[in-house]
């Protein structure tokens, strides 16, 4: 006996080592909140418009009141009662005509169905038409049972059915065709200006050594902190019809009246100038906005070649920009595909530029505002397609991006970098003033969210009149709740990224689980799923209650758990690469003194690569204060974040308060920002995306 | 094509990793630099690629000089350590990327690399990518694609150190054919001194920054000029002392552990500091009541003992902590003495070699 049941002990501690069921949270946890809203997504997107049937439930609870009151001799209330229920009635005949009518697009032939919505129909005709001769509500009652036994019954009725007509609705309706050709070719645009620039500063920063090249490796990197909507703002403040640059000019079109007409009347007939309406704003805008994420990636790679793969080109003759492009660009191919990736998904799927300077019909907001104001159930139904629409976008170009955006086993880890080479005084001019210059252009939204948001009542004048501190006071003190719930909301869900991304990446470090392909091609597409989409497919998907009474979708934790899994790749992949850095035989020559799996874990591995995680998880914590897309899907009233926030002051037309939070959420992202710049002894980047 | 260093001196800061290094290297022959971790070796070969301009003295190159002239108008091949093969091109690719710096026409590159990858045995891997290719293959792609453009001069750094023990020795050896079919001039650095003997037309071994000697195997191994070097090739024992008299090129000097008596390559004047080495070959071992006839005599205890296979060797502890080192060639013919015995030492003075200080 005790035999077999040290046999039990020694088969159990195999089990655990051979199945791992630690990791099975984890799997789960992913399975829940990824796997099944793009599951979901999709499947919604290859039904039938699903038309509410809440009018016909409404109707039942209705009924019951109604006999509720009678019962308790309730005159008034019965009546009120009665007079609800016509008009629920009104309502769900709507409502089942427009069932009908959707299941009529179902791919195989519904009409057993629509027949049985039909019968259903025409008896709540007769009950309506009883109903409405009746005055007193105990008069009512025998149609009213009657009615509630009907509703019953067609609650049941199947409502949904398989369908492609929405999804290829899509693909026929022209102006969601031209959005999508706009948000693709804004993808691009936006991809090709920021590789221009990302990879110039890159190549800048890690190959030449010129005055300030350090404090450079930082500034260059802030620009990614951007709140959503006042950043623009933030342009139009200072480059806009009214802005500041072109009030300025005004003034110097007038001093100038007398002196030099000739100039003064020219500018008198060309002011305003424009500067960020239309495509070229968008693009100076997003690349302005988004070169950091080429440079980031591209530093990395750039960082990595080594020497030796330079020198043997220059051995053979290859030299200057034939080297340059032969060998040292394609071998920072995989960075930056990484960082393209990023830059069009961003471009992609951003709905609050494009509107901001004046141009409309691009895909992201399109289905933003199908989503957002339900205003007719069947473009909702055009808001599921579109999030199906990107979500499948981003796959296929993950799939073209797969062999260099997923993460690397890094071959060669000692590697001699190339050498800095000083750059002569001219040289080193041209340099400062191109990147000064960028940072210039870069930091305009600050400069104009920062005004705007001391300003009482700015406009038509090259800067505030008067300054006030108001906004802030409302901000802060008046509605404190969207800063407390963004820290509360993005503290968690920096610790769920830990939690899930540091196993996730101890798994694809150390160990040989099958899962491992599974766990890199979920977080890698994570990583390329645009916001929106991700918002849609968790609306779509925990509306609807599971295992718990109320709908997960109207629970504030599912704002930290979305930003969770937006981030969880930057947690994953800086945690991997930290774990790559340790050599597997460092934690070997703990365990051979006899330390335990945990225990290595513990004292040898966690101190070498706490600063690569921490690093990570506060880079994922200052782009999660910035996400708005799906904070803004998924916010529940009383539950807002800042990004929120912001939205709601400027559509509610307090700009000033909008810019105050814009403002508080700029200085945080860029403190952050240099935390995780001390804590990485490289330049963060390569370790979040790479 | 022969290379010349005159004076070559190379800082990095204030460090200097080379000092006034003269060097020549014959035209054709393949020249080793050889010596510990850090020595400068690297530093030298990439002096004389290009890569580092020295801040002071001369390179020739068939007397002309080059110091100023860039690594890519040298004409050079060269075999980098980690091969630094492109892994963004296939092998045909990296062999043939230099030809268009040659003015080769394209149409001739697919013959040209056919015959490199010939001379190394890879004729079929041509659509490969380096990571498809084991250590050797690779190995031997980093060489076709130095020797495809027909360098003057062949530049190898340490190319076998990431190959495992048991190829090395066939790689070493079609390195050494290649070499020679081709008469091509070559620089080989390593740190492995049985690589650079068994290799080298000429070596030079370097330590700290300088070029200590320059022959030969057999010189380096037979006629040491320093005790650095005496110590780094092959195996010596090495007792120091001053040096008493001369007579008829005979040496006899006084150490802590007896008069030893030697001979020399070198000037000696008595009372110098010197060394006394000799092979552990040359020396016998005998239990300390033997009668024994030596030149010089010492005796000791039997510390430790280790069989080789085709030798046996003993350590032996004399006074003042100094130990030495005794190979039994024929271990079959020879009775074992245990750890412990009291044992004289001897050895004849024609193989005692003094290197004065
Ligand atoms: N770029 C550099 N900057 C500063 N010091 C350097 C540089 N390159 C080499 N050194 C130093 O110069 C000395 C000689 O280096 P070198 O690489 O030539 O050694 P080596 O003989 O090739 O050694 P190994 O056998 O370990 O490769 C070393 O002390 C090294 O630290
Ligand atoms: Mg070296």
């Amino acid at each position: 006996m005790n035999d077999r049941g040290g046999m039990g002990m020694v088969k159990f501690r195999r089990w655990l080592k051979v199945s791992n069921p630690w990791v099975w949270p984890i799997f789960l946890f992913l399975a829940f909140f990824v796997i099944f809203p793009l599951v979901k997504l999709f499947v919604d997107s290859f039904t039938t418009a699903d038309v509410p049937l809440s009018p016909l439930r409404e109707a039942i609870m209705t009924v019951d009141l109604m006999e509720e009151k009678i019962a308790s001799g309730d005159e008034e209330e019965a009546k009120a009662a009665l007079d609800d229920l016509l008009v629920q009635i009104e309502r769900s005949e709507t409502s089942i005509t427009r069932t009908t009518a959707a299941l009529g697009a179902a791919l195989t032939s519904q009409q057993k169905s629509i027949d049985r919505w039909n019968e259903v129909l025409s008896e709540l005709g007769v009950i309506k038409s009883a109903l409405a001769g009746m005055t007193t509500p105990e008069e009512a009652t025998g149609e009213a049972r009657k009615l509630k036994e009907l509703m019953s019954k067609a609650v049941q009725l199947p409502n949904k059915a398989f369908s492609v007509k929405f999804f290829f609705d899509v693909f026929k309706d022209k102006v969601y065709m031209k959005a999508l050709v706009n948000s693709l070719t804004l993808g691009f645009a936006s991809v090709v200006t920021s590789s221009i620039i990302g990879f110039s500063v890159a190549y800048l920063l890690v190959r030449y050594e010129f005055p300030g090249r350090k404090l450079f490796n930082f500034l260059t990197m802030i620009p990614i902190v951007m709140p959503p909507l006042v950043g623009v703002l933030g342009f139009i403040f200072i480059l806009g019809r009214g802005g500041t640059v072109n009030e300025l000019f005004y003034l110097f079109a007038q001093k100038i009246e007398l002196t030099w007409p000739a100039l003064s009347n020219w500018l008198f007939d060309h002011l305003p100038f424009n500067f960020v309406y239309g495509w070229h704003g968008l693009l100076m805008v997003e690349t302005l906005h988004l070169f950091p994420l080429i440079t980031l990636n591209v530093v990395d790679s750039l960082s990595k070649i080594d020497a030796s793969l330079e020198e043997a080109a220059e051995s053979m003759g290859s030299v200057g920009f034939k080297r340059l492009f032969d060998i040292t660009i394609p071998l920072t191919v995989p960075g930056f595909v990484t960082g393209a990736l990023l830059v069009f998904i961003w471009a992609f799927a951003d709905f609050a530029t494009p509107h901001v300077v004046g141009l409309n019909n691009f895909i992201a907001p399109l289905a933003f505002m199908d989503i957002q104001q339900f205003i007719d159930r069947n473009l909702f139904k055009m808001g599921i397609t579109v999030g199906a629409v990107m979500v499948m976008w981003s796959i296929v170009f993950l799939i073209v991006a797969k062999k260099y955006v997923s993460m690397k086993d890094y071959s060669t880890l000692s590697y001699r970098p190339v050498e800095r080479r000083p750059l002569s005084k001219g040289w080193s001019a041209l340099a400062l003033v191109f990147l000064i210059s960028l940072m210039l252009f870069a930091f305009i939204p600050y400069l104009g969210v920062g005004l705007a948001s001391f300003a009482r009542g700015w406009s038509m004048t090259p800067l505030p009149t008067t300054w006030t501190l108001h906004h802030y006071k409302r901000v802060i003190f008046d509605a404190p709740g969207y800063i407390i719930n963004t820290f509360n909301y993005c503290t968690l869900a920096v610790i769920l990224c830990i939690l899930i991304g540091l196993p996730i990446a101890w798994i694809m470090a150390r160990t040989k689980m099958r899962s491992r392909g599974a766990l890199d091609i979920l977080t890698t597409l994570v990583l390329a799923l645009p916001g929106t989409a991700l918002g849609i497919a968790y609306i779509r998907a925990f509306n609807t209650p599971i295992l718990i009474k109320q709908p997960l979708a109207n629970i504030w934790i599912i704002i930290p758990i979305v930003l969770a899994v937006r981030r969880l790749p930057y947690t994953v992949r800086s945690s991997y690469s930290s774990l790559i850095v340790v050599h597997r035989s460092m934690e070997e020559a703990a365990e051979s003194v006899g330390a335990s799996v945990l225990k290595t874990f513990k004292d040898v591995t966690m101190p070498l690569i706490w600063k690569g995680v921490l690093a990570g998880a506060l880079f994922s914590f200052m782009t999660s204060i910035q996400e708005s897309a799906t904070t803004i899907l998924l916010s529940i009233p009383g539950w807002e974040t800042m990004t929120v926030g912001i939205f709601n002051f400027y559509t509610g037309g307090t700009h000033g308060d909008a810019a105050a939070l814009g403002f508080i959420l700029i200085i945080v992202g860029i403190v952050t920002l240099y935390i995780v710049n001390r804590l990485s002894s490289t330049r963060a980047g390569g370790g979040f995306f790479g | 094509m022969e290379i010349k260093l005159v004076g070559v001196t190379k800082r990095f800061a204030k460090f200097e990793a080379l000092s006034r290094v003269d060097l020549e290297i014959k035209d054709g022959e393949l020249f080793t630099l050889l010596g510990p971790s850090g020595c400068g070796k690297t530093t030298t070969l990439r002096l004389i690629a290009g890569f580092y301009i020295p801040n002071e003295g001369k390179i020739y190159f068939g007397g002309n000089e080059v110091q100023d002239i860039p690594t890519s108008k040298r004409n050079i091949g060269m075999v980098f350590q980690n091969y630094a093969l492109w892994p963004h091109m296939t092998v045909f690719k990296n062999v043939a990327y230099g030809l268009q710096f040659k003015h080769i026409p394209k149409s001739d590159w697919p013959k040209l690399v056919n015959e490199a990858l010939t001379k190394v045995g890879l004729v079929g891997y041509e659509s490969r990518y380096p990571g498809q290719l084991s250590g050797g293959q690779q190995q031997r792609v980093a060489l076709a694609r130095a020797l495809a453009l027909n360098p003057d001069v062949l530049l190898l750094d340490e190319p076998l150190s990431n190959l495992d023990a048991k190829i090395r020795g066939s790689v070493r050896a079609e390195i050494r054919k290649l070499q020679q079919a081709l008469g091509i001039t070559t620089v080989y650095v390593t740190h492995d001194q049985e690589e650079a003997l068994t290799l080298s037309d000429r070596i030079g071994i370097m330590n700290e920054g300088k070029l200590v000697q320059v022959g030969n195997p057999h010189e380096l191994y037979e006629k040491p000029v320093t005790k650095f070097v005496a110590d780094f090739i092959g195996t010596n024992n090495l007792i120091g002392g001053t040096i008493k008299s001369t007579s008829e090129g005979w040496i006899s000097v006084d150490t802590p552990v007896g008069m030893m008596t030697g001979r020399s390559n070198s000037d000696c004047k008595s009372g110098d500091r010197c060394t006394v080495a000799v092979r552990p070959e040359n020396v016998h071992v005998v239990e300390a009541a033997s009668q024994v006839s030596f030149d010089n005599v010492l005796s000791g205890k039997v510390s430790f003992v280790s069989y080789m296979g085709n030798a046996l060797r003993y350590e032996i502890e004399h006074e003042g902590s100094l130990m030495t080192k005794v190979d039994i060639k024929d271990p079959l013919d020879h009775k074992e003495l245990a750890w412990g015995t009291e044992v004289k030492v001897g050895f004849p003075k024609s193989a005692a070699l003094i290197i004065p200080e």
